[in-house]
């Protein structure tokens, strides 16, 4: 029935001998009971022990309860690697007479003059059946495996160191097991996970029993440290441990399986402080109390030659969560990372040692130099206030490189140009970008015309030369229809000569008309129009010789009208010919 | 005629009251740019506000966004980075700033990656701005015109051929380059995005108080704008959520 535990916790503790009180040289004085609470019902024994010491003891009244048996006494010497010890035991088995608290009083005895007592024990005495575990183990439950939460045989503890404290200041945590077992096989352990805290732990022990009894309430308990821890809160506020959970096998022998049992402890709480305002430039959460110190191991050295500064920070607390202070070199030493080197010790004094870090500094370019003064800044928990420590300022003298003088073209280690800060680039300053409110081009009446307005130039245009056209064809139409009104105005005595049928007169006034019309166009007076100098004419003004003919033919049959009535062609027809021939000319001659 | 010259009177006493409030505009952005260089942001942003009604595009907000963000008010930064955007979404100084006030705030969206097609066509859509494309409008209108009259009075047949297909050509074009024109502006000016103001929304699922809450953003995070239902934005992430946000949780960028 052995339960085997994750981290493998498993102790096996045996005790050989009888639980038997063994003190130290010095005389004492002891009481204790077994039981505490008892059942009403229940009896309890009640020893009184004075070891390495004769005298008489004075018990202290016992009016509260009834004494079932005793006093008897019993005494024993024994002599453990050539030291002897003797005790003497008082024992009453007393059985309360009803319930409440009740005070067992001092006991004294004087040793040798001087007085010891031991201190009261309060005996808490409850209604029903008692928690009957007793030292001997008298509840034995073949086999079975009952688990409780509350057990006043078996207690864990968690103790801390302080409970008020700074955030980033040091509590020591002690997980404690309190046994009244012989026989006790701890199985699994379940540490708090102690959320809010950072953790150092003590190193690795084998838990053991410590000699000395520890008494709650009068009663006897073997007490054991599981694990101790240095523990620095994160934050500030009222932060509660989880409860230790531990289950443990106890009472298992040769003949019996024993019983499993599973335990929880407290759960304390730390009320964590802030740190107060004002805090220097240089704290970086270092919390404790510090000596800081910075060596170089060189003040002058030659270019490219390399130097060591050491920076040291010496103390009590959380070291393990101080970074490398931030330095400013000059800007022509390379400097490495630094190494860190660790000599902290855990113990119950808390987190303490030094930590220091090394820097590797290699000049480039000789010349003076000077590493301002270093500082270091912690809170000291104790005084209540920041404290800034500092180092140096360190100078440095840096020489040529022998042999090796660098000039402007040497290869020198290119600074990688890195950013350090995040920030927004800056404003635009030049006023005129500043454009007026929906100064928007796009949209305005002036786009639209860019955007149409050649296009409706083109339409007008194009209208433009449609109609001209038409104007020009126009102004033909009109002219014909002035030529026609000329001819008709020309012929109009001819018109009458045809209407009164006088054939005669008819062809004469043809003539004129004719005449008439062809002097008024070329310009030239009737008396020097002659029939050829007419067709030369015509065909000067480039009239064609279809019309020319007409002309000579209307000339001519006029001319022979005259003698002779013309025959061939009517008075009507001849008439609208020659108005046709006029209209003709009239469209032909300017 | 009486109404032309009134027409007239008024474009140029509206342009030159535009032109005073110009003036007003510079000289309070001068004065604010002194202070910022001083360090007296708050004063700054008070000569900034000053100006803003009477001037817009990218110096004015990229400056309101620079004093914002110095003055810690990182949803107001954001809402003016985004409007200088509007105005030069290609410009460097202003995407730098957006994204590191982007970083300082709380929500993180997964953005969804933009195709590169897409991203090419995004800036070739914007960089010339709606004015710019409106020149290139004009230009087009104008050699369409000139072609054609190339075609209408040319002699030889490979003359007039080149200016009929030519004009054509350009008047395609200028139509193209008036929707780009259009969805330019629309760019900058439509009211399609937002930023959130209040510290902590509960976008809902219907535009309605009680409706479920879908996600939860928080101050400074951008949402598109998909529709508006009374006082109510559908609002979408740049991670595909959608939901409805009550229209005082926002300022339209």
């Amino acid at each position: 029935m052995k339960k085997t535990g994750r981290h493998s916790w498993i102790i096996m503790i045996v005790m050989l001998l009888s639980p038997i009180f063994s003190w130290g040289q010095d005389a004492a004085l002891v009481a204790s009971v077994d039981k505490n609470p008892v059942s009403v019902n229940d009896v309890f024994t009640l020893k009184i022990t004075l070891t390495n010491g004769k005298g008489n003891i004075e018990t202290p009244d016992l009016n509260d309860f009834q004494v079932v048996f005793g006093p008897s006494r019993s005494s024993s010497y024994r002599i453990v690697n050539g030291r002897q010890s003797s005790s003497i035991t008082f024992s009453y088995t007393l059985r309360p007479k009803r319930t409440g608290t009740f005070e067992i009083g001092v006991a004294k005895a004087n040793v040798d003059g001087k007085v010891l007592t031991t201190s009261p024990i309060k005996v808490e005495v409850v209604k029903g059946a008692s928690t009957s575990a007793s030292s001997g183990g008298a509840s034995r439950s073949n086999g079975g495996s009952s688990t409780q939460s509350t057990n006043q045989n078996l207690m864990v503890r968690t103790q801390l160191s302080k409970s008020n404290v700074y955030k980033g200041e040091q509590i020591v945590i002690s997980y404690i097991l309190l046994s009244r077992y012989n026989n006790i096989d701890l199985g699994e352990m379940d540490f708090p996970t102690l959320n809010g805290f950072w953790s150092e732990n003590f190193p690795e022990e084998q838990t053991t029993w410590e000699p000395n009894y520890e008494m709650i309430n009068g009663v006897p308990y073997r007490k054991a440290v599981l694990r101790q821890q240095v523990i620095f809160p994160q934050r500030a506020g009222t932060i509660k441990i989880e409860p230790l959970v531990l289950s443990a096998n106890v009472n298992r022998s040769f003949f019996n399986p024993g019983e499993n049992i599973t335990v929880r402890g407290n759960s304390p709480s730390v009320t964590v402080k802030a740190l107060p305002d004002g805090t220097p430039a240089s704290f970086e959460g270092a919390v404790g109390s510090f000596d800081f110190s910075a060596t170089v191991d060189k003040n002058k050295a030659k270019a490219n030659e390399a130097i060591n500064l050491k920076v040291k920070i010496t103390g009590a607390g959380n070291l393990g969560l101080i970074d490398e202070p931030d330095f400013k070199f000059p800007e022509d030493f390379e400097v490495y990372d630094p190494e860190t080197d660790d000599r902290i010790s855990v113990n119950k004094g808390g987190v303490r040692g030094s930590r220091s870090f090394q820097y590797l500094i290699i000049p480039r370019y000789p010349g003076e130099y000077k590493i301002p003064e270093l500082q270091f800044s912690f809170f000291n928990p104790k005084t209540g206030r920041y404290q800034t420590a500092t180092a140096g300022p360190f100078e440095f003298s840096i020489s040529n490189d022998q042999g090796k003088v660098p000039t402007a073209g040497a290869p020198r280690a290119k600074n990688l140009v890195e950013q350090s800060g995040l920030d927004i680039r800056y404003i635009i300053t030049d006023e005129e970008r500043l454009p007026a409110t929906r100064s928007q081009f796009f949209g305005t009446p002036l786009f639209w015309a860019g955007a149409a307005g050649p296009f409706a130039l083109l339409l007008f245009f194009l209208a433009y030369r449609r109609r001209k056209e038409a104007l020009d064809k126009d102004v033909r139409g009109r002219k014909k229809r002035g030529a026609n009104r000329m001819a008709r105005k020309r012929l109009k005595a001819a018109e009458a000569a045809l209407k009164s049928g006088d054939s005669q007169v008819f062809y004469q006034e043809i003539f004129k008309a004719l005449y008439g019309y062809l002097s008024d166009k070329l310009g030239i007076p009737t008396g020097e129009l002659t029939r050829s100098k007419i067709v030369y004419e015509l065909e000067r003004n480039d009239v064609n010789e279809a019309t020319v003919n007409d002309v000579t033919y209307v000339i001519d049959t006029c001319e022979m009208a005259r003698f002779a009535p013309v025959t061939e062609v009517s008075d009507e027809v001849f008439y609208k010919r020659t108005a046709e021939l006029i209209e003709n000319l009239e469209e032909r001659l300017k | 005629m009486k109404k032309l010259i009134l027409f007239f009177s008024a474009v140029i006493l509206s342009a030159m009251a535009m032109s005073q409030g110009l003036d007003y505009a510079r000289d309070q952005f001068s004065l604010g740019n002194e202070a910022y260089m001083e360090g007296d942001y708050e004063k700054a942003l008070n000569h900034y506000l000053e100006a803003e009604p009477n001037t817009e595009g990218l110096a004015i907000n990229y400056n309101l966004g620079n004093a914002y963000f110095k003055l810690g008010e990182i949803p107001e930064s954001i809402l003016h980075y985004e409007r200088a955007l509007r105005f030069a979404p290609s410009n460097e100084d202003v995407q730098y700033n957006l994204s590191i006030a982007n970083d300082m705030i709380v929500d993180k969206i997964d953005i969804l990656p933009k195709s590169k097609l897409r991203i090419w066509w995004d800036t070739f859509r914007y960089r010339l701005g709606p004015d710019g494309w409106a020149q290139l409008c004009i230009a087009l209108a104008i050699s369409s015109v000139l072609l054609f009259l190339l075609y209408y009075f040319g002699r030889g047949k490979g003359v007039r051929r080149f200016g009929f297909f030519g004009s054509i050509i350009a008047f395609i074009f200028l139509i193209l380059t008036y929707t780009l024109a259009v969805s330019a502006e629309n760019y900058r000016y439509a009211e399609k995005s937002a930023i959130v103001f209040t510290d902590k929304v509960d976008v809902k699922s219907e535009p309605r108080g009680g409706s479920v809450n879908v996600f939860v953003l928080h101050a400074g995070t951008k949402v598109e704008i998909l529709s508006r239902e009374g006082e109510w934005y559908e609002v979408e992430i740049a991670s595909g959520a959608q939901g409805w946000i009550y229209k005082d949780e926002l300022r339209l960028v």
